[in-house]
């Protein structure tokens, strides 16, 4: 049963995550969406990237960007496309995509979803807080931190699954395995991802990881 | 086909008082679509309940200024308010306090596969119908869902809104018939049924309460 049926926010007073590449405003999550995905982007300033380059290959996802102020320049599969206020950009999930601001202030709503299947969040979004800590080497916090988080919010397997590469990283090999078989559990799709993961490289000889994740695509493909 | 497409919010030709940006864009994820209200005092979100489509609605206002009331309760909303319906059973409309009002709504179905809604695929018969209900010309808003079912006979919405009309225009073994069918191809429209005051003229009838299965 949830909180409450309805749940009210002003845009610019929803908590910023910075992953330490683009803030954004994590709308999905704090209202407690659960159908579709959704954030806001913001930009650090003129000249700045805005959403990051990437494709969606992994989750499926279709994205919809909508620019709700300032003006952007999207390059998507290497073609420029010039996007002021009101501009909506929909791209499927195999794309390459980003976008740079081209004013001060510019603010872009992002919503995702798979087409044909149903959406399931994982909590990426608060280990946006974590990333810049991650990226430093400083693991033990990092892990700590997610430690808290999932007992929050044990449905976020993006969070496990990061706890599992903090782990395995900080040489906790033992904590790492036990996560990671936990993870699987929950969400054996992430065996897939583990298996081509150089996050896991310091556990990828013992045998317990391969008996959870499988063995590598015969030619080592990305997947 | 190439990968993305894009398009202008303002340059988006509206369908009676929205904006079809799902269908213009082709996204087959989850439902996106904005509504108007051009003058001050107009309905810009219809009142309504997602039970026939067990969605949660998430509600932008991106120009203007509109009263939400949700179960009973008004909310003020400014641009840049959002208003998340959790609660598919939830009613919910908006009505716009400033003119040239727009409000984005985005929906789906937790642990669901998106599918276009029904009122969404039928809105070239919806459209001229509900223009006619709001000039209470009843019966010809039935005519218009008339032709809508014999193109869409597996439509529940449109029979739904077909039997709303029938009742209204004092068509009402058209309406208990058109209900019957509706509720036989999404059972929540039962639920709708009970709460929508167009089918007051025929509430009071054995056949109903025979349709609504009470």
């Amino acid at each position: 049963m949830s909180a409450a049926r309805v749940r009210i926010a002003r845009l610019d007073e929803i908590p910023i995550a910075d992953d330490g590449r683009v803030p954004s405003r994590i709308v999905r999550h704090h209202l407690g969406i659960q159908a579709f995905g959704i954030n806001a982007w913001l930009s650090r300033g003129a000249g700045e990237s805005v959403i990051n380059d990437h494709d969606e290959a992994d989750t499926g996802d279709e994205e919809l960007y909508l620019v709700l102020n300032g003006h952007v320049v999207f390059t998507i599969d290497g073609e420029e496309v010039d996007a002021p206020e009101g501009t909506l950009v929909f791209v499927e999930p195999d794309a390459k995509r980003s976008a740079v601001a081209k004013d001060e202030a510019t603010t872009i709503l992002a919503v995702g979803a798979p087409a044909g299947r149903p959406y399931k969040t994982s909590g990426w979004e608060l280990w946006s807080y974590l990333r810049p800590k991650f990226e430093a080497g400083d693991y033990e916090t990092v892990i700590d931190e997610l430690e808290r988080l999932i007992e929050e919010h044990p449905q976020y397997v993006a969070l496990r699954y990061n706890l599992a590469c903090a782990e395995s990283l900080a040489g906790r090999n033992d904590d790492a395995i036990r996560h990671l078989t936990e993870l699987i559990e929950i969400e054996p799709e992430a065996a897939r991802f583990a298996r081509e993961d150089s996050d896991f490289d310091a556990i990828r000889d013992d045998p317990r990881f391969s008996a959870i994740a499988g063995e590598p695509e015969p030619g080592g493909a990305a997947p | 086909m190439s990968r993305w497409r894009t398009a202008q919010l303002s340059e988006i030709e509206p369908r009676d008082r929205w904006l079809p940006i799902r269908d213009t864009l082709g996204v087959g994820a989850f439902g996106i679509n904005a509504w108007l209200g051009r003058e001050a005092g107009d309905w810009v979100i219809p009142e309504h309940s997602e039970e026939p489509t067990g969605h949660e609605e998430l509600y932008l206002v991106l120009e203007g200024h509109a009263t939400f009331t949700v179960d009973g309760e008004e909310i003020e909303a400014p641009q840049g308010t959002l208003v998340f319906v959790a609660d598919p059973e939830s009613r919910r409309g908006a009505a716009a306090t400033e003119a040239g009002t727009v409000v984005l709504s985005i929906g789906s179905k937790p642990g669901e596969a998106y599918s276009v809604q029904q009122w969404e695929r039928g809105w070239e018969y919806n459209q001229p119908a509900m223009q006619l209900y709001r000039q209470q010309r009843y019966a010809e808003a039935a005519d218009v869902l008339r032709k809508g079912v014999a193109a869409m006979p597996e439509n529940a919405n449109l029979h739904y809104n077909l039997a709303c009309f029938a009742a209204l225009s004092g068509a009402e073994e058209d309406a208990f018939e058109h209900l019957r069918r509706s509720i036989e191809l999404s059972p929540p429209f039962r639920e709708a049924a009970l709460a929508d005051s167009d089918f007051d003229p025929v509430r009071d009838h054995p056949r109903f309460a025979e349709v609504v299965g009470e």
